[in-house]
């Protein structure tokens, strides 16, 4: 075992130097190696990030660059900015993220209906991201949870809180459409009766199990 | 728990109750300020005198976790407050140990359990969030799973202890913050900001440990030369390596305070398994330049005291539950009480320069101790408190863990000096962050 002169400590792990002082240590070699590199493995895994983001900023920068030198009126350069962005969240989140399926799920759709909403508004904001992204998104949501609800048989009852959830979130549409920035209400219609008989069919067909989760849920 | 009356379901292919249970006080705050930055998980470890086998350490959790209530949870969010409900799903997988410890435990990962088990080559980690018990629900925990594994590994422990969970162990999931409130009480916790230590940080996502190892019976003798306890010793020697060595021995308003969490079990009769803890302070305000090492122990010692008594530790507790039983909170929805909580939390984070916790002694059975060198512990950083030090004791031998962010180590060479130059051996391991 090593010892440290300055320090006046023996040093257990497998080096040549005091991890206090930087001291040269003294005595026989041989020491232990408890931990494994940890340090190796976290760093490759944020070089990765690293270099698809600066690889995503030049490409952002090069777009903005042309687009500006080419043309003043479209900006179509934003867009290919937001869907990079989009990637980079992807990447972040969803694949090295480690956060749960569900959080993944709900916030890729929540943050793609957003970049979509912001592609709509620059290419002259005709509305067709509220119109039909919006409530498309809704039942597409909707579906994932039945989707999971059937995957997930043993829990199906805990998927009942993002069902309504969704029910509020496609009331929206309505608020949407009084706004005016909805072009047609059919789709948004439909969103809510899908939303709302989703939860509905849970809730009856779930009968006691459905109750007490909705009471534990909702326990103050 | 409380166990729902539905026998019969549905909808799904499964028939079984779900049982459910509210958080405990302190657990309140951990799912609203928990994150990849502040895990608020803590480890506790356990080296054998053997290699771990991995196959056999899986089969002790599959057939020990169905056994423990406090641990076979999972966290959901409800309307107005987290809670706990039943997981039920297969144990998570144990696997080989690669990454920093005290990483985040998410929610709904590793099939939704709040703890994870890894090893390395002797040893067996267990990783807890918070939220589900303290220090001392995580050793019971361990106890009980290194008990399975040696029974599983060894065959005359087999034949000798049967594969159940041992008397000492309490399954009590109690919570005895609630149960042992007393009318509301003003807040008795520190507000006013503390001295941070200030240092260049790691890259982030790396942590560093640093263990150091004693004798019980050496430290006990220094103590006793000083007039304090064990633990007060300890604490000031923290206190004092900040003092000399961030403030360089001067003068200075803010005062060096540790949090000290203390465990009330023995103060209230409870033997509940998940958390039933309180945090005091240590506090040293370095009034003139070259203070002594007697005055910062003097000034420690005098802080502890002071709190540790039943009477103020009853006052801290009630102040928090009730504002958890205030009907006017309770209202609020989580989305809103989640922002609150975390504001309220980042201002007291910084009324402690550090905390120092001590898990105690840990006792096992003698059948088992035979093939059990050490326990060690760790804790993860919370805001504004980069070097935390945990404390673990077996067989004798004592274990102070730093767990630091710091790319240098220079409080904790100055404790580890003070320590030997008071005629303590110490030995140092790491998890090579620092070479």
């Amino acid at each position: 075992m090593k010892t440290c002169p300055k320090c006046n400590v023996k040093i257990l792990d497998d080096t040549d130097r005091c991890p206090l002082c930087r001291h040269a240590l003294s005595g026989p070699d041989g020491g232990l190696r408890s931990y494994p590199d940890a340090v190796g493995s976290i760093r490759r895994a944020r070089l990765f990030e690293n270099m698809v983001l600066f690889l995503s900023v030049i490409a952002g920068i090069v777009a903005l660059y042309l687009n500006y030198k080419l043309s003043h009126t479209n900006w179509w350069s934003l867009i290919v900015v937001l869907s990079l962005f989009y990637v980079n969240v992807v990447i972040r989140y969803a694949i090295l993220g480690r956060s749960g399926y569900q959080s993944k799920v709900y916030g890729l759709l929540v943050i793609a209906l957003l970049v979509l909403e912001g592609i709509d508004y620059l290419t002259g904001f005709e509305g067709w991201a509220l119109t039909y992204v919006y409530p498309s998104g809704i039942m597409a949501l909707d579906l994932a949870i039945l989707i999971l609800m059937i995957t997930n048989r043993r829990n199906w009852q805990s998927y009942m809180l993002p069902q309504l959830v969704l029910v509020v979130l496609s009331l929206f549409s309505g608020v949407f459409w009084l706004a005016g920035w909805n072009r047609s209400p059919l789709l948004a219609q439909i969103s809510v009766g899908v939303a709302l008989f989703t939860f509905l069919g849970t809730l009856i067909l779930g009968d006691r199990r459905a109750r007490n989760e909705m009471n534990r849920r909702f326990h103050v | 728990m409380k166990r729902n009356k539905d026998t019969k379901d549905h909808i799904g292919s499964t028939h079984r109750y779900i049982r459910w249970q509210k958080l405990d006080n302190t657990a309140l705050l951990f799912p609203a300020i928990a994150g990849e930055s502040m895990t608020n998980v803590y480890r506790i470890s356990v080296t054998l005198k053997e290699p771990v086998q991995p196959k056999l350490l899986q089969k002790a959790l599959d057939m020990v976790l169905p056994k423990i209530d406090g641990f076979n949870v999972r966290l959901r969010a409800g309307v107005f407050w987290y809670y706990f409900e039943e997981n039920g799903k297969k144990a998570p997988k144990v696997t080989e140990e690669s990454l920093f410890p005290c990483r985040y435990i998410h929610a709904n990962r590793n099939h939704s359990y709040l703890f994870r088990v890894t090893y390395y080559q002797c040893r067996i980690n267990l990783e807890v969030f918070h939220v589900l018990a303290d220090g001392m629900g995580g050793v019971n925990f361990l106890r009980e799973l290194t008990y399975q594994y040696l029974r599983l590994a060894h065959q005359e422990l087999g034949k000798q202890c049967e594969d159940r969970l041992s008397d000492e162990t309490s399954l009590s999931v109690e919570d005895s913050f609630l149960k042992n409130y007393k009318a509301a009480k003003p807040s008795g916790f520190e507000k006013k900001k503390a001295y941070i230590i200030r240092e260049e940080k790691l890259p982030t996502g790396e942590f560093a440990l640093m263990h150091g190892y004693m004798k019980v019976s050496e430290l006990k003798e220094v103590a006793h030369r000083y007039g304090v306890s064990l633990n007060e010793y300890l604490v000031a020697a923290f206190v004092y390596s900040v003092y000399t060595e961030h403030m360089l021995r001067s003068a200075n308003p803010h005062p060096i305070r540790v949090a000290v969490p203390v465990n009330l079990r023995p103060y209230f009769d409870s033997d509940t398994t998940r958390n039933f803890f309180i945090v005091v302070s240590a506090e040293f305000v370095a009034s003139q330049d070259n203070m002594t090492f007697e005055d910062v122990l003097e000034a420690v010692r005098d802080s502890l005291r002071e709190q540790i008594q039943k009477d103020h530790m009853e006052d801290l507790f009630s102040y928090s539950v009730s504002n958890q039983k205030n009907k006017f909170l309770r209202a609020f929805p989580l989305p809103l009480k989640k922002p609150a909580i975390r504001i309220v939390y980042s201002k007291s984070a910084l009324a402690n320069t550090s905390t120092i916790t001590n898990i105690g002694n840990v006792v096992l059975d003698q059948r088992y101790a035979d093939y059990i060198e050490k326990f060690t512990a760790c804790i993860a950083m919370s805001k504004g408190q980069s070097l935390k030090g945990t404390i673990c004791s077996y067989n004798g031998n004592l274990c102070f863990t730093f767990s630091s962010v710091f790319r240098e180590t220079i409080v904790q060479k100055s404790f580890f000096r003070k320590l030997a130059e008071d005629g303590i051996d110490v030995s140092i391991e790491t998890n090579r962050v620092y070479y």
